[in-house]
């Protein structure tokens, strides 16, 4: 065995040996100093990793969870039901099974543009439930509450809402986006 | 120190593992909103009345489409739009309780022009101009012999709507 000491390692190696020598002297110096001035205790750290949650739309006017009003003369308000509308839209959440998530949505109100600085309110109307067949009986969903995926791992929002077209608002195609979160 | 190092490394990983976990912990997803604003619907009489004038007891008056009241309907160009109307209306006598039975033809075109006009429309569509026109006539049936004289008047309502 051939015994270097740290001069001749120093001296004689190469560049590799000189950085790999300088790392272990800074790491035991500095661990040194932490471990002198520091009071140890051993913790349990803990993991679990779960399924990524997310989120899709389906539904609406197009399939793609677009809702659209279709058209409104002035001073009507035009509704869509998100318990009884075909055309409401559904946003759903899945990930773990059984997991709870927030879900937060675009709350009280979007406001939807024709681009020509003329602007319309959506209020949006949101219902939930754990279980894709129940549109009918969801129940009213606030933006920031938090919910239990299903066994299976989903959770089902329809979303409707309503339109107030005052009188006097210019005539044209309005839009704007709705979002909806949800967050473990 | 080793144990110390070995610690130090395991902690670093499980912190790297619960922060990419974290990272994937919200979703969202978008859809638009759309509504359409269009022009409010009218419907203009060029008169408020269709007047029989003067009909003989025996005879049967009726004043062809053509003839009576023309309606012009604006609204959103090109649009569909449903006419509604009875088939007809009862005229009552202004001092006595005879009445009178009203049955109204009625035509519409996209032009200003009762040539090549449809009878009796329901289903419409503006034209690129956002109007459509509608004639109103028709005709009281045979008058009876006996038809108490006198004045009779009624109401007659053509509704558009989108």
């Amino acid at each position: 065995m051939i015994v270097w000491t740290l001069k001749e390692l120093w001296l004689n190696k190469g560049l590799a040996a000189k950085g790999a020598l300088s790392l272990l002297l800074l790491w035991t110096s500095t661990a040194g100093i932490v471990y002198c001035q520091t009071k140890t205790s051993t913790v349990s750290v803990l993991a679990s990793v779960v399924q990524s949650i997310s989120v899709s739309s389906s539904g609406g006017a197009d399939g793609q969870g677009n809702l659209d009003f279709g058209i409104s003369v002035v001073n009507r308000t035009v509704t869509i039901n998100p318990n009884t509308s075909p055309n409401a839209s559904v946003f759903t959440v899945t990930g773990a099974a059984g997991h709870s998530f927030t879900v937060t949505y675009s709350n009280p109100a979007v406001i939807m543009s024709d681009g020509q600085g003329n602007t319309l309110t959506f209020i949006p109307s949101v219902v939930g439930s754990s279980s894709s067949s129940s549109q009918g009986t969801a129940a009213p969903v606030s933006s920031g509450v938090t919910l239990t995926l299903s066994s299976t791992g989903a959770y089902y929002f329809w979303l409707g809402g309503s339109i107030q077209v005052p009188n006097g608002q210019q005539e044209g195609t309005y839009s704007g986006t709705f979002s909806l979160t949800a967050t473990y | 120190m080793k144990k110390l190092m070995l610690g130090l490394t395991v902690l670093s990983t499980l912190l790297v593992a619960s922060q990419l976990t974290f990272a994937q912990s919200s979703a969202s997803a978008n859809v638009t909103v759309q509504a359409k604003v269009i022009a409010a619907l009218s419907i203009t009489p060029t008169s408020a009345t269709l007047n029989f004038g003067d009909v003989a007891q025996g005879t049967s008056p009726a004043i062809d489409a053509a003839s009576g009241i023309a309606f012009t309907v604006a609204g959103e160009p090109n649009h569909t739009a449903t006419l509604t109307y009875n088939s007809t209306a009862t005229l009552h006598q202004t001092t006595g309780s005879a009445t009178l039975t009203f049955t109204a033809n009625v035509i519409g075109n996209t032009t200003n022009s009762t040539s090549g006009a449809a009878s009796f429309p329901s289903s419409i569509t503006l034209n690129g101009s956002g109007n459509y026109y509608i004639w109103l006539g028709g005709n009281l049936g045979n008058i009876p012999a006996t038809q108490t004289t006198g004045q009779y008047t009624g109401s007659y309502t053509i509704t558009v709507s989108y």
